[in-house]
């Protein structure tokens, strides 16, 4: 598998800065250190910190609605904490890709480049891009993951609902980067992304990014059903919570199933449309 | 000379015009449509929901026949349809009309089996992976091109040793000068022994000793039998690397032929192929 060769690249420029910092450090000692190394690693930290309070206050806040209360919509408060715990662990996995740079590519012309590589262009980014959601897994997930589990607040389930959760999250990647690919070809034809930016914080809120979809209302329930970004968050962390309930699980993966299909064959077409046009029209 | 120059494909073929034609471009055209902006604000609102275009000629029935181990000078002045050129033979752009050939492919309908076969390099876009070490660009483009383990590391070693980039190797690409950059691109689009290479300014923004030392390394390849069409607004990188010489203005070739035709059209033996070149601009007035 060729592609995954472009996986590792992306994997590793994430690491990249961190390992150069420390290289800089030693090599030369006492002499100026690029600012930009220390920005990179600044930035690491930042995210894992900012992940930290983000926990917290979802711990909080969910053990604060929960106080005087039994189970809300069926969700025990172990269940929502688990969900919400874990929701926290993979967002940066799950999260939408920002670093797509087909559109920037396409502007700056370096398209070229990636088009006279005799491997297919929609693959090239749906790997690229997994070494980086893989990248935010290692280095934010696992740290965060390992303090939530050997202080209790999470529990890791068994394994078998454990590999059920991994095959549900890597189609939640999947959907997640045919969305973002699908808004990259809109923005593509509109040259703006004014408006995806909106219709996006609907694409979260019907993913079960905030909280799961069974605190919707029995019509946005109906509709966040039928649409595919549920496969996203709700799924993956359903099973992990089991806020799907066992009997559930399968139906919930075939729905998965058939949405990421879906997803993969629609926006691989807009997208061989829009690359089309620029061939024909000209960058 | 010619025994040097013979292509890998046809052994026994020791005149230039015996050997297989690997680009075959026939009455080439390139139009672009560029929106017009209406005058005022009504104008310029219907314009927006009804668009109109002028159309402007990139290339213009061009037409020329390049041979397996040739090396080919194509010069123009900006926005000549030098690019446009290079980026139909590479199959990114489709052409408006005509036909193009490169290894007896159409090069924008199998774009990626003409992909396996060509090497581009654009002096001024890299194609390095900006925050890894240089290797690691390597790395990933034998993946990419399925390049067995030997192949990749018998190329790699001898594209290092030729360019003088063994020390490179460990640092980030975005840490080094634009010369050592360049060597390195010029590596990676060789690294897959493509048959034809297309370099789109190679030497632009470069010192002397770097272009001295690209020069030399073009020169190696021609000797290897690889073809290169070189385009370059640096007419002594021409003259060293190349043996014919094109002439594109606006959309058409002018001249095709070899540098010493090109001196004696312009009527002087004497000067350096700019001088000629610029000779040529001047009879013609187009410049």
């Amino acid at each position: 598998m060729k592609y995954l060769a472009y996986t590792r690249c992306e994997f590793l420029r994430g690491f990249r800065y961190r390992a150069n910092y420390w290289a800089t450090l030693v090599i030369r000692s006492g002499a100026a250190i690029p600012e930009s190394s220390f920005r990179y690693r600044a930035n690491y930290w930042a995210t894992l910190g900012g992940a930290a309070i983000l926990v917290v206050i979802q711990w909080s806040l969910w053990t604060a609605v929960y106080r005087n209360t039994g189970p809300i919509a069926g969700i025990s408060l172990g269940s929502m904490i688990s969900y919400a715990m874990m929701g926290r662990v993979v967002s940066g996995f799950l999260s939408e890709p920002v670093a797509l740079p087909a559109g920037k590519r396409i502007w700056s012309g370096e398209i070229v480049h990636d088009l006279v590589k005799p491997a297919d262009l929609h693959f090239q980014l749906l790997f690229q891009n997994l070494g980086n959601a893989l990248y935010k897994l290692v280095s934010t997930g696992l740290p965060l993951l390992t303090v939530l589990w050997s202080t209790g607040v999470l529990k890791v389930p068994r394994l078998p609902v454990l590999a059920v959760f991994a095959m549900s999250m890597l189609m939640g990647y999947v959907t997640v980067f045919s969305t973002s690919l699908l808004s990259a070809v809109i923005t593509f034809h509109t040259k703006s992304r004014v408006g995806i930016d909106h219709v996006y914080t609907v694409v979260e809120l019907l993913s079960g990014l905030y909280f799961p979809l069974d605190f919707f209302p029995g019509w946005l329930r109906r509709v966040a059903d039928f649409l595919p970004f549920k496969s996203i968050h709700y799924v993956p962390l359903g099973i992990w919570s089991g806020i799907i309930a066992p009997g559930a699980v399968a139906s919930s993966l075939l729905h998965q199933l058939i949405w990421t299909i879906l997803m993969v064959v629609a926006s691989r077409v807009l997208w061989s449309g829009a690359l089309r046009s620029l061939t024909i029209q000209g960058g | 000379m010619n025994s040097t120059l013979m292509s890998r494909g046809s052994p026994h073929a020791s005149r230039p015009d015996e050997r297989d034609p690997v680009i075959v471009v026939e009455e080439l055209t390139r139009h672009y449509r560029v929106r017009l902006d209406g005058e005022g604000f009504v104008e310029k609102v219907s314009r927006f929901f009804k668009p109109r275009y002028r159309y402007v000629k990139a290339l213009d029935g061009v037409s020329f026949t390049i041979r397996a181990g040739e090396s080919v000078g194509y010069i123009g002045l900006n926005g000549a349809g030098k690019s446009t050129t290079i980026k139909i033979l590479c199959g990114v752009l489709v052409p408006t009309s005509g036909k193009v050939t490169v290894l007896g492919v159409e090069p924008f309908r199998h774009r990626t089996r003409n992909a396996r076969r060509i090497g581009l390099m654009m002096g001024q876009r890299t194609q390095l992976l900006w925050d890894l070490p240089v290797r690691e660009s390597f790395d990933l483009l034998g993946r990419i091109y399925d390049l067995s383990r030997e192949t990749y590391r018998a190329n790699r070693d001898r594209l290092v040793e030729a360019l003088g980039i063994g020390d490179l190797m460990d640092t980030p690409a975005r840490m080094l000068s634009l010369g050592q950059k360049t060597r390195c691109d010029l590596a990676l689009t060789f690294l897959h022994d493509p048959a034809v290479v297309f370099l789109d300014e190679p030497t632009i923004g470069l010192d002397i000793l770097a272009r001295e030392k690209i020069r030399d390394f073009l020169k190696a390849e021609k000797k290897r039998g690889v073809t290169i069409f070189l385009a370059s607004h640096d007419l002594d990188d021409l003259e060293i690397v190349t043996d014919r010489v094109m002439l594109i203005h606006q959309g058409k070739i002018l001249f095709d032929g070899t540098q010493e035709e090109l001196r004696r059209v312009t009527g002087g033996s004497l000067g350096t192929l700019e001088d000629t070149v610029r000779r040529f601009y001047r009879e013609a007035e187009l410049g």
